[in-house]
C-alpha cells in the first residue's frame, strides 16, 4: 500500500486523524533515518529520500550530531575513571590497568550490514536445507534398499581375516659374550701371573650365564601357540 | 500441505524403516540358520583357513627359534674357543717368564708344580663348566623337542576334533536334523575342543620345569668349580712366593 510507504511524500496525509499512527510512523522514519547515516548515506540524499519531513530532519539531524560530537568529550579521562573505580568498594580483579578501553568507535546496535549479514546466513541455510533434505531422504533410501537386498542374499560370516590373532613379537632374548680376552703382560712376578691366570675365570661365568639364557627360547612360541588357540570363534555363526 | 512437512514425513519414514531394520534382520534368524546345512562347507571353510594359516606360523616360529638357538651356540662357541686360545697363551708366556726368573733348582721345581698345578685347576674347571654348558644345552633342546611333541599331541587332538565336528554336523544336515540344532552341536563341539587344547597347553606350560632342576644343579657345579679353582689358585700363589722369597 503506497500510504504505508515512510518514503512516501503523502504519508502524512493519507492518515492525518491518527495522531499516535503518525508519531509511530515518525519513529519509524527516525530510525531509517539513523540507519541510513550508519550505512554512510548523506543528510542530503536522506532529505531527498523524505521531503515532506525534510525541515524536521534537519532539526533532528542537527541535534543528533550535536549529541555525537559532545558524547566524545563525556568520555572521562583516565585520572577520573581511576578514582570512581577506587572509590568502588568491591574488588572485582587485581590489575592494576584500569578496565576502560579507549576506543576510537562507541559499540551501540548492530550496524545494519551486520544485519544483512545475519540475513544472507540465514537465506543460505534456508536454501542448503532445501537442497540437503532430498539428496539425505534419497541416501536414507537408498541404504534401506541395500541393506534389505543384502539381508536377504548373504549369511553372516566370520571375518576371514586375522583379527582375532595376537600380534606375534620377534624372539628378542640377549646373548652377552664374554669380552675379548686381553692377554696380561708376563713381568715374572707371582701376583701378576696368578692374577692373569684368574682373569679368565670371567669368561666362563659369563659363557655359562649365556647358556642359561637359552632356556628363554623354549617357551618363545607361547604367543603362536595361543593364536592357534583361538582359531575358533565362539560367536562365529 | 507444504514441502516442508511433505519433507519431514518422507524422511521420518526412511528413519523409521532404518530403525526397524535390525529387528528384521533377527526375524530372519531361523533362515540364517536354515542355511547352516545348505552352505556348511562354506561357512566352516575359514575355520579350516584359519587353524592352517596359524599352524603355519607356529612352524615358522618354531624354526626362528631353532635358527636363533643355534646362532647363539654358535657365536658362543666360536667366543669360547678365542678367548680359552688367548688366556693358554698367556698362561705359557707367564710360565716362561717365571721359569726364566728362577734361578735356583727350588725354583725352577717350584715352577713346574705351579705349572702342573695350575693346568689340572683349569682343566678341571673347563670340564665342569663345559659339562654345565653341554648339560643345558641338552635340556634346551629336550625342553624344545617335548613341548613341540607334546603342542603337536595338543594340535592334532584339537584338529581331529574339529573334523569330526564337522562330520557329525554333515551326517545330521544328511538326517534331516533341524539345522538350528545342528549348527549349536557343532558350536558347542568345538567350544569342547578349544577349551581342552587351552588345558593342554597350560600342562605344556609346565615341562619347561625340568629344564630349572638341571639349570640349579649345574649352577652349583659351576660356581664350586669357580672357588675350588680360586682355592688352588691362591695356594698356589702362596707357595711360589715362598720359593721366591716374596
Amino acid at each position: 500500500m503506497p500510504g504505508n510507504d515512510i518514503t512516501s511524500p503523502d504519508f502524512k496525509e493519507s492518515k492525518p486523524y491518527m495522531n499516535n499512527h503518525n508519531d509511530k510512523k515518525k519513529e519509524e522514519i527516525i530510525e531509517k533515518v539513523l540507519q541510513y547515516l550508519e550505512s554512510g548515506k548523506t543528510p542530503a540524499e536522506i532529505f531527498g529520500l523524505f521531503p515532506k519531513y525534510q525541515e524536521e530532519l534537519k532539526e533532528i539531524l542537527s541535534t543528533y550530531n550535536l549529541l555525537k560530537e559532545e558524547s566524545k568529550k563525556i568520555v572521562p579521562t583516565k585520572e577520573s575513571f581511576q578514582q570512581i573505580i577506587d572509590k568502588i568498594n568491591v574488588s572485582v580483579t587485581n590489575e592494576l590497568n584500569p578496565r576502560y578501553s579507549y576506543m576510537e568507535e562507541v559499540q551501540g546496535r548492530p550496524s545494519l550490514e551486520k544485519i544483512n549479514n545475519i540475513t544472507k546466513i540465514f537465506n543460505l541455510m534456508n536454501i542448503n536445507w532445501k537442497i540437503w533434505a532430498p539428496v539425505g531422504i534419497v541416501a536414507v533410501v537408498a541404504l534401506v534398499i541395500i541393506g534389505s537386498s543384502q539381508l536377504g542374499t548373504k549369511s553372516p560370516q566370520a571375518p576371514i581375516t586375522d583379527s582375532g590373532q595376537a600380534q606375534e613379537q620377534p624372539i628378542a632374548v640377549s646373548q652377552d659374550l664374554p669380552k675379548v680376552a686381553v692377554a696380561e703382560p708376563a713381568t715374572g712376578n707371582v701376583d701378576d701371573a696368578v692374577n692373569a691366570i684368574l682373569a679368565s675365570v670371567s669368561d666362563d661365568e659369563a659363557l655359562f650365564a649365556d647358556a642359561i639364557k637359552d632356556s628363554e627360547l623354549i617357551a618363545a612360541d607361547n604367543q603362536s601357540i595361543n593364536n592357534f588357540g583361538q582359531s575358533y570363534y565362539e560367536n562365529e555363526f | 500441505m507444504n514441502s516442508k512437512k511433505i519433507l519431514t514425513i518422507v524422511l521420518g519414514l526412511a528413519i523409521a524403516t532404518n530403525l526397524f531394520l535390525p529387528v528384521a534382520s533377527f526375524a530372519q534368524t531361523t533362515t540364517v540358520a536354515n542355511r547352516f546345512c545348505t552352505n556348511i562347507d562354506k561357512i566352516l571353510s575359514p575355520i579350516d583357513q584359519r587353524i592352517a594359516d596359524r599352524e603355519g606360523k607356529l612352524q615358522a616360529k618354531r624354526q626362528e627359534i631353532s635358527d636363533n638357538l643355534a646362532k647363539r651356540i654358535n657365536e658362543r662357541d666360536a667366543k669360547k674357543l678365542e678367548n680359552r686360545n688367548v688366556r693358554d697363551d698367556n698362561r705359557d708366556a707367564q710360565y716362561a717368564k717365571l721359569e726364566a726368573k728362577a734361578t735356583t733348582d727350588a725354583q725352577k721345581q717350584a715352577v713346574a708344580s705351579f705349572k702342573t698345578t695350575v693346568e689340572s685347576a683349569v682343566s678341571a674347571r673347563k670340564a665342569t663348566v663345559d659339562s654345565a654348558i653341554q648339560a643345558l644345552r641338552q635340556s634346551v633342546d629336550q625342553s624344545i623337542t617335548a613341548r613341540k611333541s607334546a603342542v603337536d599331541a595338543a594340535i592334532n587332538a584339537f584338529k581331529n576334533s574339529r573334523t569330526a565336528a564337522m562330520e557329525k554336523a554333515k551326517a545330521d544336515c544328511v538326517a534331516g536334523v533341524d539345522a538350528k540344532t545342528v549348527r549349536e552341536t557343532y558350536r558347542t563341539s568345538m567350544k569342547a575342543a578349544q577349551d581342552k587344547f587351552k588345558s593342554d597347553f597350560q600342562a605344556i606350560e609346565k615341562l619347561k620345569g625340568s629344564f630349572e632342576t638341571v639349570r640349579a644343579e649345574r649352577k652349583q657345579a659351576v660356581e664350586k668349580a669357580i672357588a675350588d679353582f680360586k682355592v688352588v689358585m691362591e695356594k698356589a700363589r702362596a707357595d711360589l712366593k715362598t720359593a721366591f722369597q716374596q
